[in-house]
């Protein structure tokens, strides 16, 4: 399974006391190390980076007001997420959200270094965009949280685990499921998945 | 007991989406540091943290309700304090220094064209040399934002944190003689003595003596260089030397011992 650098990272156990103990120093370093990807994964479902910025805000000061919830540094970043999805919805006043899931990346041309260059200018025109908001799209509700979470929020397996209450088994049988259905959407719409591979 | 034929993990799929989501994390990067400005421009505004005392060990209703109460009364008196206390001194100016009286939390330090000043914040804790054509704000005694310019900190050792933000990131040291320099190029950042924490939009690192950092616009971490050792700068070096001269001259209005 591939790695991202920031996946094995938590918070250090002694600025995690400080934060528990009320420094704003700690929580301020918190919020640097964890700010991007909790505004990315905002801003799947928000309309605008504006608004997944301010709704960022209210979960970091969430997260210093209560933090006396977390059981400790390696339960902080999916709670993170958990209070980050609840503000969000909330702020977009429905509960439901898989129509509204939107992928504004302006170039995935990184993507596809096997393709030439006039294939790319395509990727970036949202061809492969379009795909794959259809391939996250097509999957049920719990399945989009899990995969939004796992590739956008950069969550490993064990802390999809406790943010989703499921046995880590069912855990990585309902990614690979996942995944093999997102890859037969793709393959549906005359996207091979290896051209998109270094 | 997973089935033999449930599906195994499609690591193509796997490695592609771990590049969109990447990909998407670095797209929705806020640009500059005004996230984290506006972070702890709320964080500054919540209520001081009272130290945690369990219930069962404030002794019954009342002593809880006297504690409240004294909770409230010394959140309100270190608001207040906080607020109108001093958190730097200027020691030492050249030109015309725009800036209040007393410098609080707050409050903004200009240096226009031939002005440059040299302050004392946190009693003597941190120095902080600026050149002409710099402007920042003192946030509290422990952090400044370095708008435009150019600055030359000194921090005591092992005298706590001191922070400096700038519009592409942030510099955290807990003692030591260190430069940023801040331009619509970047932020570049210079190291004397010491250790220094380095932070673009996303990442960071440390720095000591012999690096150079520069952060550039939108940049995630910040890129390392090598330099010669000894960067104090000739302006910041020649301030300072103005400001001793000026000193001494206060003290012996008539002419230091060993000047003509």
């Amino acid at each position: 399974m591939a790695e991202r650098p920031e996946a094995r990272e938590h918070i250090d156990t002694e600025t995690f006391t400080q934060y528990q103990a009320g420094d704003p120093a700690a929580m301020r370093e918190i919020v640097a190390w964890y700010h991007v990807r909790v505004i990315a994964f905002i801003r799947l479902f928000a309309r605008s980076r504006e608004t997944a910025e301010d709704v960022a805000q209210e979960v970091f000061l969430a997260a210093w007001r209560q933090r006396s919830e977390v059981r400790g540094p390696a339960q902080l970043r999916p709670w993170l997420f958990t209070l980050a999805k609840r503000k969000a919805m909330k702020e977009m006043g429905r509960k439901r959200h898989s129509s509204e899931f939107t992928l504004e990346i302006d170039d995935l041309s990184a993507l596809a270094p096997n393709v030439d260059e006039d294939q790319r200018v395509g990727l970036q025109n949202s061809e492969l965009r379009g795909v794959l908001e259809e391939a996250i799209r097509h999957l049920d509700e719990r399945d989009q949280e899990l995969v939004t979470l796992r590739y956008f929020a950069g969550l490993q397996l064990k802390e999809l685990a406790d943010v989703l209450e499921m046995p880590l088994g069912t855990v990585g049988v309902k990614l690979s499921r996942s995944l093999a259905k997102m890859r037969r959407t793709m393959e549906e719409r005359g996207f091979r998945l290896e051209d998109f591979l270094t | 007991m997973i089935p033999d034929d449930e599906p195994k993990m499609d690591r193509a799929m796997d490695a592609m989406l771990t590049k969109v989501g990447d990909e998407w994390a670095r797209a929705s990067a806020p640009k500059g540091g005004d996230f984290l400005a506006r972070f702890d421009a709320k964080l500054a505004a919540e209520p001081p943290v009272a130290r945690a005392v369990p219930l069962w060990r404030r002794g019954g209703r009342g002593l809880l309700a006297a504690g409240v109460a004294a909770a409230v009364l010394i959140a309100f008196a270190g608001m207040t304090y906080n607020s109108t206390r001093e958190v730097a001194a200027l020691a030492f100016s050249e030109g015309s220094m725009r800036m209040p009286a007393k410098l609080r939390a707050g409050s903004v330090v200009e240096a226009p064209a031939g002005a440059s000043g040299m302050f004392a914040i946190d009693g003597r804790r941190v120095i902080v040399q600026v050149r002409e054509m710099s402007s920042l704000r003192l946030e509290r005694d422990t952090k400044v934002v370095l708008d435009r310019g150019e600055i030359w900190c000194e921090v005591v050792t092992n005298s706590g944190r001191f922070e400096v933000l700038t519009p592409h990131g942030s510099v955290t040291v807990t003692g030591t003689k260190f430069g940023v320099e801040v331009d619509e190029t970047g932020t570049r950042v210079l190291i004397e003595e010491g250790r220094v924490i380095v932070r673009g939009a996303r990442e960071g690192n440390a720095m000591t003596p012999g690096t150079m950092a520069t952060i550039s616009p939108n940049a995630d971490a910040p890129e390392f260089t090598t330099t010669p050792e000894a960067v104090q700068p000739a302006w910041a070096k020649d301030l300072m030397r103005r400001a001793a001269e000026d000193a001494a001259t206060r003290f012996y209005p008539s002419g230091a011992p060993g000047r003509n």
